[in-house]
């Protein structure tokens, strides 16, 4: 009875091996012995859904469009249909780890120990085979490589489709910034009467956007802002807004004529929260990375955020600003860089602070929010629009 | 139908049209949805080298009854005159010495431009090409000018602020002023109501017409009665501020900042009576089809959408590069040539991806479709055969066998759930 159990169990061992070979290349093993004979069938489970979903995306890529609540499901049911069809032996039952079934613990363990060991050792083994070929790791799927494709995605500039979108990006309202007409000058602002921590995360602002200019706001409307900042001759305007003593939204303004983002600001760690000194934190005039925003609403707004910066990044200072965007959430670290004695390698020391950004809405001109045109706003339909594998930057 | 951002057709959608699409970086486009091989293929009409920073898009009309001429106004004093009369197309310029043009109507041989602030010039067509244009002043501002399709001589104007409400000029006397709307009474403050008649449509005939307002009302004027509004929606708590708005029949359609697009009955105002789907950005423009029956919509989203006016069903949509700022809509006359002639020019200025994505995606569905059948029990066939009890036998156990395997799934599905 056991040994053809065991027979059995194998295969869904060496299926889990071969579909996520590239993410334990960081992890350790899983030591957890106990939890080895309870989690057998879910593996198994997950690795022939794994399996099928690769396959599919192989196959094309509009089949995403199913509900995805349901595709576990349904790509079960799929494969149970095909094995139907063969024969019905192969309809598949949960499978039992047989070393489970054991009584003597001392023994089961060491049983099961030296099962993990022969995993381990084939696996390395046939990643060895696999470097030996060449063959690039499965890059398995996380919700990036599963997102729904755009298709206002931007992948070339320089494409000859892309004609137009050249054309757009010469005439926009930040094309004067990348001609470097001009050098950014950033007026900092908040809600009325800011608490502490707001204020502090202003004043941070204001040392990573060079050129900037921290004011508290005295109750004036954002309209008048924006105007006396015009006069002013100030390029972009942030208002950083508080509710809860804790600083949860950014409305960045460009002027003279927009556009307007508003941003839902989370996780705010101020430099004093990630233990370092604001003294630490130079002049210089910082680099900045915009990464991983690809559709046609995320190269609008990375050339926003790009525009609150100096265009001519002092490499001395080393300092380099990064909007991460993942998931639509946009990650900022600020850090500055060392490189050790040969020059050959680099060290990043984070410098703080860091924080979240969500877009909510993007509208054009400079603020109105009750008669502004919005070119980009889900607000009232997010349970229709928003969805696991659909990203908007 | 579930929203994405991908460009649909809708199976259903099988009627013939054409659109004109008129962006924000001034490209002029010409889609053409009917077509089997490239609905999604756009070309061009106008040279994309010499676009400006002032040559966006603010109108688009049809210049006649055929709809063969298409008026386009742009952020510059100047005024293009496409027409299709030919299997090609035809353009020339007309320029004023006023910009933004906010509308275009053309009466007789009389082009009729709105502007921006506030005029409304008439220039003869056929006349020398340095004639000054003759001027009408409506107020200090303008949002829209749009023309009544029934009697062409009509037009009406709206604007910002109470000095440029609503108003209704005769072009065949002269342009004299026959209708000035009258704003509400003042509220329980005894403070005045403010005015922003964004866009109007004409209901059907000269003297009904519909006003729609960024401060968010849509109101119905009837000339004949009296000045101020018949019916009146308003959405104080719900803060709508409309863009745009087209009229036919009973129904008036309007579209808000926000990307909210709404059809009203006028015989009931009280709430919208539809609600069309699928916008992420603000509606800049509306264009009914003929027939009613099919509502384009220019969206800031860079999406152009046509929905069914009555189901509400999301037909056809298409990204179209860049911010879609005017649209119009139009039966597709189905001479071969032509539309040869305009796949070609759409299959080249076609997505290479997206054509493979296309292909992909027909090839796929036929194959899932196909297996669906193939596993399908041939029940009939052997009943009526009458082969022998043996194959009734096998279908039988064929049958069986299927049943079981359904209870199996069904029970893994459970155990799956649980």
């Amino acid at each position: 009875m056991i040994k053809i159990k065991r027979k059995t169990a194998p295969p869904p061992v060496e299926q889990d091996s071969d579909s996520d070979s590239s993410f334990d290349e960081e992890e350790p093993q899983d030591l957890d012995i106990q939890e080895g004979p309870v989690t057998d069938s879910s593996d198994e489970e997950a690795a022939s859904s794994s399996k099928k979903q690769l396959k599919k995306g192989e196959a094309g890529e509009d089949f995403k469009g199913e509900d995805e609540e349901d595709d576990d499901d349904e790509e079960d049911d799929d494969d149970e249909e095909e094995d139907d069809d063969d024969d019905d032996k192969k309809t598949r039952i949960p499978v039992l780890n047989p070393l489970s079934l054991m009584r003597n613990k001392e023994q089961r363990l060491a049983l099961y120990k030296k099962m993990k060991k022969e995993k381990h050792k084939k696996k390395m083994q046939e990643r060895r085979a696999r470097r030996k070929a060449g063959v690039p790791a499965n890059p398995g799927h996380t919700i990036e490589s599963l997102r729904e494709k755009d298709q206002t995605e931007v992948a070339n500039l320089n494409d000859s489709d892309n004609e137009e979108l050249q054309k757009e990006l010469e005439m926009d309202d930040f094309s004067s910034y990348f001609e470097r007409s001009y050098e950014p000058k950033v007026l900092i602002t908040f809600a009325d009467n800011p608490v502490t921590k707001t204020r502090k995360f202003g004043l941070e602002l204001s040392r990573i956007f060079p050129n900037a200019l921290v004011k508290i706001r005295n109750k004036s409307s954002v309209k008048k802002i924006c105007k006396s900042a015009e006069r002013e001759e100030f390029t972009d305007v942030v208002i950083v807004n508080e509710d809860r003593r804790k600083p949860n939204g950014l409305l960045v303004i460009h002027l003279p004529n927009g556009p307007t983002a508003h941003f839902k600001l989370s996780n705010v760690k101020l430099t004093s929260d990630i233990k370092r000194d604001h003294k630490e934190i130079t002049k210089h005039r910082p680099e900045v990375i915009l990464t991983n925003f690809t559709t046609r609403l995320g190269l609008t707004v990375g050339r926003m955020l790009g525009a609150l910066f100096h265009h001519d990044p002092e490499f001395r200072g080393r300092r380099a600003v990064t909007f991460h965007n993942q998931r639509d959430y946009i990650f900022f670290r600020h850090h500055r860089y060392e490189f050790t004695k040969e020059g050959k390698r680099v060290k990043l020391r984070e410098l703080g602070p860091r924080f979240t950004l969500k877009l909510r809405s993007l509208q054009e001109g400079t603020f109105d929010s009750k008669t502004g045109d919005y070119a980009w706003i889900i607000s009232n339909k997010r349970h229709a629009m928003e969805s696991r594998r659909r990203f908007f930057l | 139908m579930k929203w994405t951002t991908a460009n649909i057709k809708h199976v259903n959608y099988t009627a013939k049209h054409e659109l004109y699409v008129g962006t924000h970086t001034g490209s002029f486009k010409h889609l053409v949805p009917a077509s089997d091989k490239t609905p999604y293929g756009q070309n061009n009409l106008s040279d994309l080298c010499t676009l400006g920073k002032d040559s966006r898009i603010t109108s688009l009309a049809f210049g006649n009854d055929d709809q063969t001429e298409i008026l386009l106004g742009r952020a510059k004093d100047a005024v293009e005159i496409h027409s299709f009369i030919e299997k090609g197309h035809s353009r020339k310029t007309v320029s004023l010495n006023a910009s933004p043009i906010v509308g275009l109507a053309r009466y007789n041989d009389t082009l009729i431009a709105g502007i921006g602030n506030g005029q409304i010039q008439s220039l003869k067509l056929g006349a020398s090409d340095e004639s000054e244009p003759m001027v009408i002043t409506t107020g200090n501002q303008m949002d829209h000018l749009r023309q009544c399709t029934q009697v062409r001589s009509i037009v009406a104007t709206g604007g910002k602020e109470r000095q440029n409400n609503l108003k209704v000029y005769d072009l065949s006397s002269d342009g004299k002023q026959i209708f000035t709307s009258k704003n509400l009474p003042n509220d329980y403050l005894q403070l005045e109501v403010p005015v922003w008649d964004s866009d109007i449509g004409f209901v059907d005939g000269p003297s009904v017409l519909a006003t729609c307002s960024r401060t968010g009302y849509v109101r119905i004027y009837d000339t004949r009665m009296q000045r101020r509004p018949v019916t009146c929606f308003a959405s104080e708590e719900h803060g709508m501020s409309f863009t745009t708005l087209v009229a036919k029949g009973n129904f008036v359609y309007t579209g808000t900042t926000m990307g909210a697009l709404k059809a009203f009955d006028t015989r009931r105002m009280k709430t919208h009576v539809h609600t069309y789907k699928g916008f992420t950005g603000g509606i800049s423009d509306l264009h009914l089809d003929t027939s009613g029956r099919f509502l384009s919509s220019a969206s800031l989203d860079r999406y152009v959408r046509i929905h069914d006016s009555e189901t509400t069903v999301l037909l056809y949509q298409c990204y179209v590069k860049s911010k879609a700022t005017k649209i119009l809509i139009r039966q597709f006359e189905n001479e071969p040539g032509v539309l040869e002639e305009i796949e070609e020019a759409a299959e080249l200025q076609l997505d290479r991806n997206e054509s493979e994505d296309k292909s992909v995606n027909a090839t796929f569905v036929d194959s899932e479709y196909e297996h669906m059948f193939d596993q399908m029990p041939t029940v009939g066939d052997s009943d009526e055969s009458e082969e022998g009890s043996s194959d009734i036998k096998h279908s039988k156990a064929n049958l069986k066998r299927n049943s079981l395997g359904q209870s199996l799934k069904i029970k893994k599905k459970k155990v799956a759930n649980s």
